[in-house]
């Protein structure tokens, strides 16, 4: 106990400097002017943005990014409320209650439950995170290559288990995503790998060329692609911010029991903020009605409060793998990584004890970002819904701007800019043949960690594969894999599956 | 048999395909075994995986819809506009950033290359008129010329007007901070009050007082020349935005001045020379990003 708050000290040391608190809130704006925008995600929006990190020392620039990372949450929400367009696949069950109250001219009051339920769960989450990184730590020093390769493979598994659709096109993509990031030298042999002799390649694909590609011009072609529906805005409607007294009694449990059901679903392998929200919409709806509540769909206050806080306690504790195992457990973490070795941090269990400001100084800042969000985008709401009503036809020009502008920067090379199209094509194209991009993502960014691993696990058994199933922690890991699969496969189970994502 | 899900079997194909030209691929790189894994092995083991499971895909394709109730779940039309312009316009930006040293083409400069990029990308939606577009495309060159040299003009003044200049402007902007708090943040919080002149007014005048003595200290506290050093990097900031802010209210009444009166083609020049502004300030001034302003040749 005494240790947390000695750790959570120092970090709040590092985060309360003028600078570091300067680009919390530098990172927050942005990442809700840009989360707000409908059609854009938290991953196109921080790969977009990442390059505004770059000339920062690596504190304030994983501070920012943390910033950017909440802000577009909560522009997410705000456009799922607003427009009943999600921003990120998370806030689509924030969508079917939260739109209703807007249209029944209750917007205030479910942007309100949104932003302090997801307040109060970020201050939860923090303080699991600061909690649990410490033991998870040492345990990450027990685990030797076999024991991370299996637990890559459950992180996978995991992973895929969210993907909405198929199975075995979720897998595939991950594959997909880890042949692509082997491109580029080998770091044993020396070997350029898949280069064709393009000395741009011999580094390897960029991770930003891949998350703008597919997850922002992918996303712009295929927005423009759709005929304009007819996109209703609530914009006068917007008046008392706050909820009634009767409408908090209803909120609090739910977000308790949101704040719950996040924090321990977050810190799994492949789980976070997705998960999360669909299961508090599913324990909400299942917990019988008061006299007097509104059903849900309809527009009742627990449907927003109960999935935006497991949403955000989700976010939160998806940063403990991260940060104690160096394991990125969903695609924004992963984009995380990226920033992180852009910034010369190798992500994993030495950065806890040979960089214990920048760990406990993150930490920190996550929670005055969460607060920061609070006190700013409840008052500034009447801007972003300004922002709301510039027309696709006008944003989505800046947006291929901004891309193309931050992708060249990267390396100062056209040649990213290129690759960059040419991944925007393949974005459109899986989003034509339904495969789902996330997984791709994080199979990309594990791709060499695996290869490494596995190489190490069978140098050191002289190439007997058994090892993986006889040391016992590596043996677990993979039964907890198969575990998960089985219960995916599962008939009963996966007739569920295919409900819950059908009912977006 | 028959394809029950078109868009199963081309991923299938498409997974196929690619984990297939991987572990080929990877042959050409020493393999080795287990125990001492060459470059190769690791890329075949998983070029052979994604090949087995692009085919199983295919298979599955083959018994199973899962949109259910679509004939055939196909892939349907390709949005060829979007894609093309979309792309296109991208591409047509890092030309206009790097050139294109195989044909000598020069660089010519982010600038030019916004233009370019918002005038071809804009039009892969079909609200944006190529005509308007065509229009905004030059009514944005004076626009953005105008503002990018006021800016350069101003900016480099020192000394005494150079102060001034800042001060006018830390008014003006306090002015327009309090003046837009109080319009429109605090009647989203205080809704009983916000209408309460004598409330309003009395806030307002706390704000002003409050702000005017922090401007006083920090003015005291240091020298003229240290005052506006200080100052410098948020004046900068301030000066930038209210000049855009100015051009882009005033901008379309000089354009109706001069007979254009296509609303659409003012919109979008805005849009430009907007772009403009933001990209060279944000990105060149502020974040000091290494991208090409203006063409090579007129640089050197």
């Amino acid at each position: 106990m005494m240790d947390l708050i000695n750790n959570l000290s120092l970090g709040f040391g590092v985060a309360f400097t003028a600078q570091n608190l300067l680009y919390a809130f530098i990172g927050c704006i942005l990442g809700t002017l840009i989360g707000v925008l409908p059609g854009i995600g938290p991953v196109a929006t921080i790969a977009m943005l990442l390059p505004a990190t770059y000339a920062l020392p690596p504190i304030a620039a994983l501070i920012m990014l943390a910033g950017i990372y909440y802000g577009a949450q909560y522009g997410g929400s705000t456009t799922a409320i607003l427009v009943n367009l999600p921003g990120e696949s998370s806030s689509v069950v924030t969508c079917i209650d939260g739109y209703q109250m807007a249209r029944q001219g209750r917007a205030g009051p479910a942007l309100s439950a949104a932003g302090l339920g997801s307040f109060f769960a970020g201050c939860v989450g923090t303080v699991i995170l600061a909690a649990f990184a410490p033991p998870l730590t040492e345990l990450a020093f027990k685990f030797g290559p076999a024991e991370y390769f299996s637990l890559m493979i459950l992180g996978l598994i995991g992973a895929v288990v969210l993907a909405s659709g198929s199975l075995l096109k979720a897998i595939a993509m991950i594959v997909l995503g880890l042949l692509l990031g082997l491109v580029g030298t080998d770091v044993n042999s020396g070997v350029a790998r898949f280069s064709f002799d393009v000395p741009e390649l011999t580094d390897g694909i960029g991770f930003v060329v891949i998350a703008m590609g597919v997850f922002g011009y992918g996303e712009i072609i295929t927005n423009l692609a759709q005929p304009e529906g007819d996109r209703e805005i609530f914009t006068a409607e917007v008046k008392g911010l706050f909820p009634t007294l009767d409408d908090f009694k209803h909120m609090l449990p739910a977000v308790l029991r949101g704040t719950t059901l996040g924090s321990l679903l977050g810190v799994l392998p492949g789980g976070g903020a997705l998960l999360a929200a669909f299961a508090a919409y599913t324990l909400e709806k299942k917990i019988k009605l008061k006299p007097g509540e509104i059903e849900f769909g309809k527009g009742n206050i627990r449907g927003v409060a109960g999935p935006e806080s497991a949403n955000n306690a989700g976010a939160q504790t998806s940063f403990i793998p991260l940060l104690t195992l160096g394991i990125p457990p969903n695609a924004v973490m992963a984009l995380m990584v990226g920033a992180m070795t852009i910034h010369n941090i190798q992500p994993g269990p030495q950065v806890m004890t040979s960089n214990p400001e920048l760990f406990w100084g993150l930490i920190a800042s996550m929670w005055i970002g969460n607060l920061m969000l609070v006190i700013l985008n409840l008052p500034l709401i009447g801007m972003w819904i300004k922002l709301l009503t510039v027309p696709y036809r006008f944003m989505f020009p800046a947006i291929i701007l901004f891309c193309a502008i931050g992708v060249y920067s990267t390396n100062n090379n056209t040649f990213d800019i290129w690759m960059v199209a040419a991944f925007g094509f393949i974005g459109y194209l899986f989003a034509k043949l339904k495969v789902e991009s996330a997984p791709l993502l994080l199979g990309f960014i594990l791709g060499p960690m695996m290869e490494e691993n596995l190489r190490r696990a069978l140098l050191l058994s002289r190439g007997d594969w058994t090892v993986f199933v006889t040391r016992p922690l590596s043996a677990g890991l993979l039964i907890a894999a198969l575990l998960l699969l089985g219960i995916v496969l599962s008939p009963a189970i996966s007739k569920k599956r295919e409900e819950a994502f059908v009912e977006d | 048999m028959k394809i029950k899900s078109q868009k199963d079997f081309f991923a299938g194909l498409m997974f196929l395909a690619v984990g297939a030209l991987f572990a080929i691929g990877a042959t050409n790189y020493n393999v080795g075994n287990a125990a001492r894994m060459g470059p190769g092995y690791f890329p075949l083991l998983l070029g052979i995986l994604l090949a087995v499971l692009g085919a199983g895909i295919i298979f599955y394709s083959m018994v199973h819809n899962p949109a259910h109730g679509v004939e055939g779940d196909k892939v349907g039309s390709w949005a060829w506009k979007p894609i093309g312009f979309v792309l296109g316009a991208n591409v047509l930006f890092g030309i206009a950033l790097g050139g294109l040293p195989s044909i000598k083409l020069p660089s010519f400069g982010m600038v030019f290359g916004i233009f370019l990029l918002v005038a071809v990308g804009g039009l892969a939606d079909k609200a944006n008129q190529p005509k308007a577009m065509l229009q905004g495309f030059f009514l944005a060159i004076p626009i953005t010329a105008v503002g990018l040299w006021v800016a350069k003009q101003f900016l480099g003044l020192q000394g005494l007007l150079g102060v001034s200049v800042f001060l006018v402007i830390c008014v003006a902007l306090t002015a327009l901070v309090i003046y837009a708090f109080f319009s429109f943040l605090l009647p989203l919080i205080f809704t009983k009050w916000a209408g309460n002149a004598t409330f309003k007014k009395a806030m307002m005048a706390l704000a002003a007082a409050v702000l005017a003595y922090g401007l006083y200290l920090v003015g005291i506290s240091a020298d003229q020349a240290k005052f506006a050093s200080s100052l410098g990097f948020l004046a900068e900031i301030e000066f930038k935005i209210v000049l855009a802010v100015a051009i882009i209210f005033i901008a379309p009444k000089v354009a109706t001045k001069m007979g254009i009166h296509d609303h659409n083609a003012i919109q979008l020049a805005l849009l430009i020379s907007t772009m403009c502004f933001l990209s060279v300030w944000a990105f060149i001034d502020g974040l000091r990003l290494q991208i090409p302003m203006w063409p090579a040749f007129l640089t050197n």
